[in-house]
């Protein structure tokens, strides 16, 4: 699930390579983070939520393969300037 | 669609430094050899180089997308071959797990599209008609929608009425005024906001209901609005900015 984010995410911003989507499961439950560049944030959540929606439309239909339930969250951008943990 | 030509040594240099320029694969691409590297006709030193176009091809790469994302969904899917109509690429995707591609109401299927059309066009560097099928879903219900609105035409004019159609999305909206648009004795439009937006068939000698008087309800808000914006504060700025956005969010309100 997390490849499917990734690869959806990346295709989507114009800097891939500070895309970072990490996977946090828990028993029943799957968190899936994802951190862009600031700039890119717009592409990823796009006009009303748009894109945000779809992807985690998607990602939810993926899960019931697995029979999890799914959330996707996408952080917003670090105050501290585009330090990433 | 976008073409570029380059030079090289040889054909495989000048394909490899097009489709780094162009940013893409050699399944998205086609490729056209216009002249072959080699010595020139007469022998002479500094031989011929190489010089290959690539085109890029939006239903190539569209078809390299659908198979990436329903791969990582874990899908058993056959992702059949793009086709173009009426200025629109149309890809069906088959196969055991295509019910889980279309989803509810083919929601599925629509944020599939969504995303599918969002990639695509940045990949194309332009804007793509692009329809996500999955087992015909779609082209059976646009069927129905058709039918569906024939139906109601048939009854708007037999009981001299207007006929409300509930639950239909934007497209499917799109394509009752497009079937009907041409027959003189209906009038189509559509009232109410998404997602409570309904199609109204009505007869044309009665023409669309007239429009209510704003509730009061709407106009407090409105009065209220107002006087932030003469205050000069903000509290309620999504709110408006929501409002203007549904103005020009053409795909949900323009039909």
């Amino acid at each position: 699930m997390m490849e499917l984010v990734e690869y959806i995410v990346r295709q989507l911003v114009d800097q891939p390579d500070k895309v970072q989507v990490r996977q946090l499961e828990g028993e029943r439950t799957v968190v899936i983070e994802i951190k862009v560049a600031d700039e890119d944030l717009g592409k990823v959540i796009g006009r009303k939520g748009r894109i945000a929606q779809a992807i985690r439309t998607l990602v939810r239909a993926a899960a019931t393969k697995r029979g999890k339930k799914v959330t996707v969250e996408i952080l917003p951008p670090s105050r501290s300037g585009g330090h990433t943990s | 669609m976008k073409a570029i030509e380059k030079r090289a040594r040889t054909v495989e240099e000048a394909i490899e430094a097009a489709l780094c320029e162009l940013n893409v694969t050699r399944d998205e691409v086609e490729i056209e050899v216009l002249e072959e590297s080699g010595r020139g006709r007469f022998n002479i030193l500094g031989s011929q180089q190489a010089r290959v176009r690539v085109t890029l091809k939006p239903e190539l790469i569209l078809k390299g997308v659908v198979k990436n994302i329903v791969e990582r969904m874990g899908a058993t899917v056959i992702v059949e071959e793009p086709v173009e109509k009426e200025g629109a690429f149309y890809i069906n995707i088959g196969g055991a797990d295509a019910g889980l591609i279309i989803g509810r109401n083919g929601a599925t299927l629509d944020a599939m599209q969504v995303i599918v059309s969002e990639i695509v066009r940045k990949r194309c560097n332009s804007s793509v008609l692009i329809w996500v099928d999955a087992d015909r879903y779609r082209e059976r219900r646009w069927e129905q929608v058709r039918k569906m609105a024939l139906e109601a035409m048939q009854r708007a004019k037999a009981e001299r009425r207007r006929i409300r159609l509930y639950n239909l999305k934007a497209a499917e909206r799109r394509i009752v005024h497009l079937t009907l648009q041409n027959n003189p004795d209906v009038i189509t439009y559509s009232e109410g906001e998404e997602p409570n937006r309904v199609l109204v068939i009505a007869p044309a000698d009665l023409g669309p209901r007239p429009t209510r008087k704003p509730s009061e309800r709407s106009q407090r808000m409105q009065r209220n609005q107002q006087r932030e914006h003469r205050h000069g504060v903000s509290r309620n700025r999504s709110a408006r900015r929501e409002q203007r956005g549904t103005g020009m969010n053409l795909q949900d309100d323009a039909y």
